[in-house]
């Protein structure tokens, strides 16, 4: 009885961890595509995948929140929203949802990480409400602060967040922070009115202490400082680049870690109590999960010209890669110690299914009972490394985030204006550049957003505020110098 | 022995099958709608903010203007109903107004116009396309050049406006021992056209969540 039942469970486990796809590879048609700045490719591919998954699929909320970045692009904040609405708060409910927590665990120890509830990487989390504060100020604005507003609040829940062992410890407190959410608030306030200036000013502040590299708060702060946030007959304008392609997860191999373990774990054999049950033999090396800058993002800046006149290049407020890079960095033990622990829980299962067969073996008086005790764990053995070796590390994230979100602040003259910006490398322009007419509005802000993944590809500017005169977007390519 | 471990596996698998049939049950009951009667009390969001603080910060504040407008006017035996443009909500809170903000505008606009003390122009239908004409932020209606194109094009249109009202929303959170406490606050400031004077009103609540 106990024997079918350990078999049951292990022929399960077996076929859920081979005939399952990773998610990279559900995605990577659009992804390319996206990249390739082929967004309609992109949409409809993504559309696919989403009604084919259906709403209960892990996956799901994943592939939302890469079509979000793809209707953005698009020129759709709006629908971008929405979708970007729905998965942070599926998220925040499966953060909190302790029952599939505990069952998605549960089947990870017997097959792999990809079966756990995927309620997304914390820089994932907080880069939700990033996209989402984006989207809302290239459509009406409204929302804007608020979206602002929970990119901080979620940053310092994540930062409070007790560690997995209940010891108290704040293990995410050494996270670096994210700086966009309170420049984005500051910028917003800094434009609302006569007191916005010294709410503003506390951002910056918070930018200044979070993103040292962003060199050009320090304009920012000594303008709120002094008073004047345009000039008579001006308005601003923000040039943001999303710029390169985010972290990419990858599947690697921890062999030094295998082989320690296995050696410890085989040390249990000279315990009296293990000699007869001793630990299955496990020679598949572990995978595990790692996130990786992407290896070929060569763009520095976004050179900004106005009516053909070059006013500036953006800076980073948010190295996206780095932030991820920075935060996996931290958690990174855990997710190791937790790949040992679910080969030693398949361990314990081929043991304990070793046992059996051995009993049965035993009772039975069999005439070559040593040679069947010897096919029983050369089994085990086989079992073991093949069901191990069957584990995929859990890929899951977001592939279509920028590498860098940057900035340029403007000032210009009331009217309209023709707004290009074309890739940089030190110094030197590259690739195509992209440019739009949009609408400067006295005392006010105008928001620009290009995306630039690649230095050729990528849709043309997006603007909160089309000119009237609006003219589709022009692209002149020149060579890499 | 043996027996008793007979036993033991029938009794985990027959509460298996008990908890699997439960779960199969209780996945079964998708979702459900009903119309809810007049008289029931609204619900109170868990997450954000919904019907219940948005249409009590939207009453109190009106009625908290309406008695200042008089207070203001009470040695004024008749006047006329001051012809007002609502300017829509600025949202200062923590929680996105999403789909809330046209029903929210709609209900400042409806609720000004039964006062009895305004007349409400629709901020939809004619405020917001002058606005978005004008391409004049909110906050620039502090200028009196401002506030006087704004009243001209309205006027143009068929539209005399006497003053604006803008409306701010904000929110503040307090945590102690798990239990959130939000408190929201809607801001009214009306602004005559003609020389800028202001009245300003308010309405909050408060709404506990754990």
């Amino acid at each position: 009885m106990r024997g079918s039942l350990i078999a049951l469970v292990v022929f399960f486990a077996f076929g859920a961890t081979a005939c399952t796809t990773t998610y990279s590879e559900k995605v990577s048609g659009a992804r390319s595509a996206f990249f390739a700045g082929d967004l309609e490719t992109a949409r409809v591919l993504l559309a696919n995948q989403i009604e084919s998954v259906g709403p209960d699929d892990d996956t799901h909320d994943l592939l939302l929140l890469e079509d979000s970045i793809v209707q953005l692009a698009s020129g759709n904040p709006a629908a971008a929203e929405e979708r970007l609405r729905k998965v942070r708060d599926d998220f925040d409910a499966l953060e909190k949802e302790r029952l599939k927590q505990v069952m998605g665990e549960f089947t990870s120890y017997l097959t792999d990480d990809r079966f756990t509830v995927y309620a997304g990487e914390d820089y994932e989390r907080l880069l939700i409400r990033v996209m989402l504060a984006f989207s809302n100020l290239l459509g009406d604005g409204g929302d804007a602060i608020a979206y602002s507003n929970q990119i901080l609040e979620k940053q310092r829940e994540i930062l409070e967040q007790d560690s997995p062992d209940r010891s108290g410890r704040k293990y995410k407190s050494g996270y670096k922070r994210v700086g966009v959410g309170a420049y984005l608030y500051g910028v917003i306030t800094e434009a609302s009115d006569a007191t916005g200036a010294s709410e503003a000013r506390i951002s910056y502040k918070r930018v200044q202490e979070w993103e040292p590299q962003f060199k050009a708060i320090e304009e920012d702060l000594e303008r709120v400082e002094k008073g004047g946030y345009s000039r008579p007959g001006h308005g601003i304008v923000y040039v943001f680049g999303f710029v390169g392609r985010g972290p990419v997860k990858i599947e690697v191999f921890e062999h030094d870690l295998t082989m320690a373990s296995e050696i410890a774990l085989q040390m249990m054999r000279f315990i009296p109590t293990f000699r007869d049950y001793g630990p299955t033999l496990d020679l598949s090396p572990l995978r595990v999960p790692q996130l990786i800058a992407y290896p070929d993002n060569g763009i520095r800046g976004l050179r900004i010209s106005v009516d053909g006149e070059e006013h500036g290049i953006t800076q980073t407020v948010t190295d996206v890669t780095a932030t991820a890079l920075q935060q996996y960095a931290q958690v990174r033990d855990w997710i190791l110690g937790k790949a040992i622990l679910r080969r030693m829980v398949k361990k314990a299962i081929t043991t304990a299914a070793k046992g059996t067969a051995r009993r049965v073996v035993r009772k039975g008086d069999h005439r070559h009972g040593d040679a069947a005790e010897f096919g029983i764990e050369v089994a085990g053995i086989i079992a073991n490394t093949i069901w191990s070796a069957l584990e995929r590390a859990d890929t899951r994230h977001w592939t279509l985030l920028p590498d860098k979100i940057q900035v340029l602040r403007l000032e210009l003259p009331v009217g309209e204006h023709e707004i290009s910006a074309q890739p940089s490398m030190t110094g030197d322009t590259f690739g195509r550049s992209r440019s739009t007419r949009i609408k400067v509005v006295s005392g006010n802000n105008t928001y620009v957003l290009a995306f630039v993944p690649t230095p050729y590809s990528g849709p043309g500017l997006l603007t909160s505020r089309p000119a009237s005169s609006r003219t589709t977007d022009q692209a002149t390519v020149s060579r890499n110098p | 022995m043996n027996s008793q471990f007979f036993h033991v596996s029938r009794a985990v698998l027959s509460l298996s099958t008990v908890a699997i049939l439960t779960f199969a049950f209780v996945s079964g009951c998708g979702p459900s709608a009903r119309v809810r009667s007049p008289d029931e009390a609204s619900l109170v969001g868990t997450k954000r903010a919904g019907a219940v603080v948005y249409r009590n910060v939207i009453d109190q504040a009106l009625a908290d203007l309406s008695q200042k407008y008089r207070a203001t006017n009470k040695n004024v035996e008749t006047f006329n109903k001051l012809r007002i443009s609502f300017v829509g909500v600025d949202n200062k809170t923590n929680e996105e107004l999403g789909s809330w903000r046209h029903q929210i505008n709609g209900i400042i606009d409806n609720r000004i116009n039964v006062s009895g003390d305004f007349v409400d122009i629709s901020y939809e239908r004619f405020v917001k396309p002058a606005l978005d004409e004008l391409g004049i932020a909110r906050s620039s209606f502090v200028l009196p050049k401002n506030r006087r194109a704004f009243a001209r094009l309205m006027e143009q249109q068929g539209n005399p406006v006497d003053g604006i009202l803008f409306a701010n929303m904000t929110q503040g959170d307090t945590r102690a021992g798990g239990l959130k406490q939000s408190d929201y606050v809607l801001f009214f400031e009306l602004m005559s056209v003609k020389d800028g004077t202001r009245i300003t009103a308010h309405g909050e609540i408060s709404i506990e969540r754990s």
